[in-house]
C-alpha cells in the first residue's frame, strides 16, 4: 500500500506539473495581450508596463519565475484588476468550493439512492423510472436545465430567487442545476455495479449461511457494488468543478469559473493560468484520492500494486 | 425418524409464460451421519433439487409446486419448503450448510476471511468477535491451512482455489450442520486436488457424524465416498439403492450408460461410451419415460405415454421401470 501511494503522489506530481505547462505555453502561443486593447498605448508606457510585470524576459524566465512565485504561494499580480491573482482567488474559489460540495451532495444523494434502488428491483417499474429520468438528466445540458429552473422556481411559482448568492435559498437552483446531470450518471453507474455484484456467487454463499437481507445488502453487496460508484467520483468532481462556470454565469455567482471566462476574454494571462493551476490542483487531489479510496475498497487492487 | 425426508418435491420455473419443470417429484431420505451422491448429467435437476430444499433459488422465477421436506432438529421436525422466510434463515447454516461448485466465485473477494467465517457463528451461536474468531482459526487448521492465526487475516485472492475450497469446507462445518450439501464441490478444481479435497471432506463429516449431500456427474467419486446413491435425469429419480450395489449391477439403463461412460484403465486406447444426444427440453417434459426421447434409445413402447412408476429391485434399491434399450456401442462409436 505504501508504494502505490507513493507512486500515485509521484504521477498526480507530474500530472499537475504537465496541465499548468501546457496552459502557460498555450496561452503564450495566443496572440494578443492584455494591454492590446482598442485604443493604442504608447510604445513608452507599453514598454514600462511590460517591463513592470517582467513580460519582456524571454518566455522560460517567465515560466520559471511562475513556478518560483507558485512554491511561494504568490500567483503573481493581475494584468486587468488592481487586486492579486491571490486576492482574486481567495474571493471566488470558497464560492466555487462551496457550490460544487452542495452539487456533489445533490448528485450523490440522488445518484446511490436512486441506483441501488433500481438494482434491487431489477427489471420492475423503479428500475425504468429510475433509468428514464436518468437518461432524461444526462440528455438535458446544465444550461437548458438551468433557465428552466429559474422560470419555474424563480419566475412562475416564486419559491426560490432566481440568481444571485446571499441567503441560503441561493444555493438550492444552482446546486440542483449542477447536480443534476452527475445524480443521473452515478443512478447509471450505481445500478451497474450492484447488478454486477448481485449477480455474482458469493451472495449465494452469504444467503446459505443464513445471514438477513439487510446484512447481506450491507457487508457483502455495497462494498463491491459501489466500487464503479467511487471510481466515477474522480471525473464527476473534475466535471462539476470545471463545469461550474456555465451556473455561475446563469446564476450571478461570483465564483471561479465565471472569473475564468472573464479572465480569459480580457487575456489576462496570469489570472488565466492561476485558475487553471487551481482547476488542475483540485482533480488530481480528487483523483488522487479516489484511487486511493478504490484501493483501500478492493484488496485485489491493493496487492496487485503493491 | 431420518434426518430429513423429502417427499415429491417438485420444482418448476416460470419463464416468459412457459414452465421449465426442473424437479419433478423426487423423494428420498436421508439418515443422521449417511453420505447419499446425487448423479446425473447437466440439467437432470440436481442442482435446482438440493436449492430447493435450503429454498436459494430465487423465487420467481422459480417455485417450490409440490412436496415436503422433514428435517429433524432438536426442536422437533420442520418442513423446510412450508418455513417463513425467517424459520429458514435460521435452518441455513446451523442445520444445514452449503457448499458450490467454484471457490473461485463462493467468496466475497472484498472482505477478509476472518469476516466470513465469523458472521455465521455470530448470527447463530451469538459468539463474540473474539470467541468467533478463535473457533474460526481452528476450523481453517482442521482443512489443513497452516498458519491460519495470520491467514484469517488474508482475503480469498491470497489462496488458490483449492485451498479455498477448504475455507469454504471449514465456513460451513464451522456451523455445527447436522446436513451439509456439497454442490460439485471438486468439479472446479484440478484433478490432483479433487481426491484430497473429497476425502478431507469425508472424514470431517464422519468425525461430527454429519450427514452428506454429494452431487456430482463423477460415478467414481460416488462408488467410493457415499453409502446410497441416486441418479436424476430429467429431473426426476431413476434408481436409488445401496452405491456399492448400484455401481456393481446398475438396474436402469440410464444408470448403466453413465457407469460404461465412465473412462477405465481396461479400456485404455477405446473411445468412451456415450448416449447420444442431450437431456430432453423441460419446458415441455415427456409424459412417458424420459430416455425414449434420446436418439438411437429403442423399444420401450409400454412406457410411451404413462410415466414408468419406481419398484423395489432390492433392500433400500428401487428402479423406475423402463424397458429402454441403449444404443450399442458400435452404433454410438461409429455416429
Amino acid at each position: 500500500m505504501g508504494r502505490y501511494l507513493l507512486k500515485r503522489l509521484l504521477q498526480a506530481v507530474v500530472v499537475w506539473w504537465a496541465t499548468i505547462t501546457i496552459a502557460f505555453v498555450m496561452l503564450k502561443l495566443t496572440p494578443g495581450d492584455p494591454f492590446s486593447t482598442e485604443r493604442a498605448l504608447s510604445p513608452q508606457v507599453l514598454a514600462q508596463l511590460e517591463a513592470h510585470y517582467g513580460l519582456d524576459q524571454p518566455a522560460w524566465v517567465q515560466y520559471l519565475r511562475y513556478f518560483e512565485g507558485l512554491f511561494h504561494g504568490d500567483f503573481g499580480p493581475s494584468y486587468t484588476s488592481t487586486r492579486s491573482v491571490n486576492e482574486i482567488l481567495g474571493q471566488t474559489l470558497p464560492v466555487s468550493l462551496e457550490l460544487g460540495a452542495w452539487a456533489l451532495l445533490v448528485a450523490l444523494a440522488i445518484g446511490l439512492g436512486a441506483g441501488t434502488a433500481a438494482a434491487l428491483k431489477h427489471n420492475r417499474w423503479p428500475d425504468y423510472t429510475v433509468m428514464s429520468f436518468a437518461m432524461l438528466g444526462i440528455c438535458l445540458p446544465t444550461f437548458v436545465l438551468g433557465p428552466i429552473f429559474q422560470l419555474l422556481f424563480g419566475v412562475q411559482w416564486r419559491l426560490l430567487p432566481v440568481s444571485g448568492w446571499f441567503a441560503a435559498d441561493h444555493r438550492i437552483l444552482p446546486a440542483i442545476t449542477l447536480g443534476l446531470v452527475y445524480g443521473a450518471i452515478i443512478a447509471r453507474v450505481t445500478r451497474g455495479g450492484m447488478l454486477e455484484v448481485l449477480s455474482q456467487d458469493f451472495l449465494k454463499t452469504a444467503r446459505a449461511k443464513g445471514l438477513p437481507p439487510m446484512e447481506i445488502l450491507l457487508r457483502h453487496t455495497l462494498r463491491g457494488g459501489l466500487l464503479p460508484t467511487v471510481s466515477y467520483l474522480g471525473p464527476a468532481i473534475a466535471g462539476i468543478v470545471s463545469g461550474s462556470f456555465v451556473i455561475e454565469t446563469i446564476f450571478q455567482i461570483p465564483g471561479l469559473g465565471r472569473q475564468f471566462v472573464q479572465a480569459a476574454l480580457n487575456r489576462d494571462l496570469t489570472l488565466v493560468l492561476g485558475t487553471v493551476t487551481v482547476y488542475a490542483t483540485l482533480i488530481t487531489l480528487a483523483n488522487l484520492l479516489v484511487d486511493l479510496a478504490v484501493a483501500w475498497l478492493d484488496p485485489r487492487v491493493r496487492s496487485h500494486h503493491a | 425418524m431420518p434426518l430429513l425426508d423429502v417427499q415429491g418435491l417438485t420444482t418448476r420455473f416460470a419463464m416468459r409464460g412457459e414452465t421449465v419443470h426442473a424437479v419433478e417429484d423426487v423423494s428420498f431420505v436421508l439418515e443422521e451421519g449417511e453420505v447419499l451422491g446425487v448423479v446425473g448429467e447437466s440439467g437432470s435437476g440436481k442442482s435446482v433439487m438440493a436449492s430447493s430444499l435450503l429454498r436459494l433459488l430465487p423465487m420467481p422465477p422459480a417455485q417450490i409446486a409440490a412436496g415436503q421436506a422433514l428435517l429433524q432438529t432438536e426442536s422437533g421436525p420442520l418442513d423446510l419448503l412450508q418455513l417463513s422466510e425467517r424459520e429458514i434463515r435460521r435452518v441455513r447454516g446451523r442445520e444445514i450448510g452449503m457448499i458450490f461448485q467454484d471457490p473461485m466465485t463462493s467468496l466475497n473477494p472484498y472482505l477478509r476471511l476472518s469476516t466470513q467465517l465469523t458472521e455465521g457463528l455470530r448470527r447463530h451461536y451469538g459468539l463474540s468477535k473474539r470467541a468467533a474468531i478463535e473457533q474460526a482459526i481452528e476450523a481453517l487448521e482442521r482443512v489443513g491451512i497452516s498458519d491460519a492465526a495470520k491467514r484469517i487475516h488474508s482475503h480469498p485472492h491470497e489462496f488458490s482455489g483449492g485451498m479455498r475450497q477448504r475455507v469454504m469446507i471449514a465456513m460451513m462445518l464451522l456451523l455445527q450442520p447436522r446436513l451439509l450439501i456439497a454442490d460439485e464441490p471438486t468439479t472446479a478444481l484440478d484433478v490432483t486436488v479433487q481426491r484430497q479435497i473429497l476425502d478431507q471432506l469425508g472424514a470431517l463429516c464422519r468425525d461430527a457424524r454429519t450427514a452428506v449431500l454429494l452431487i456430482t456427474h463423477d460415478l467414481g467419486v460416488v462408488a467410493q465416498r457415499c453409502h446410497r446413491v441416486m441418479v436424476m435425469y430429467a429431473g426426476q429419480v431413476m434408481e436409488i439403492g445401496p452405491s456399492q450395489v448400484i455401481c456393481e449391477a446398475p438396474r436402469h439403463p440410464y444408470t448403466q450408460a453413465l457407469l460404461r461412460a465412465r473412462p477405465s484403465a481396461s479400456l485404455r486406447g477405446q473411445p468412451l461410451y456415450a448416449l447420444p444426444g442431450n437431456p430432453p427440453d423441460l419446458r415441455e417434459p415427456p409424459v412417458g419415460d424420459p430416455l425414449l426421447l434420446r436418439p438411437g434409445v429403442t423399444g420401450g413402447d409400454r412406457w410411451r405415454t404413462e410415466r414408468p412408476p419406481l419398484e423395489q429391485v432390492g433392500a433400500g434399491h428401487w428402479v423406475r421401470a423402463s424397458e429402454a434399450v441403449l444404443p450399442a456401442w458400435e452404433e454410438v462409436r461409429d455416429a
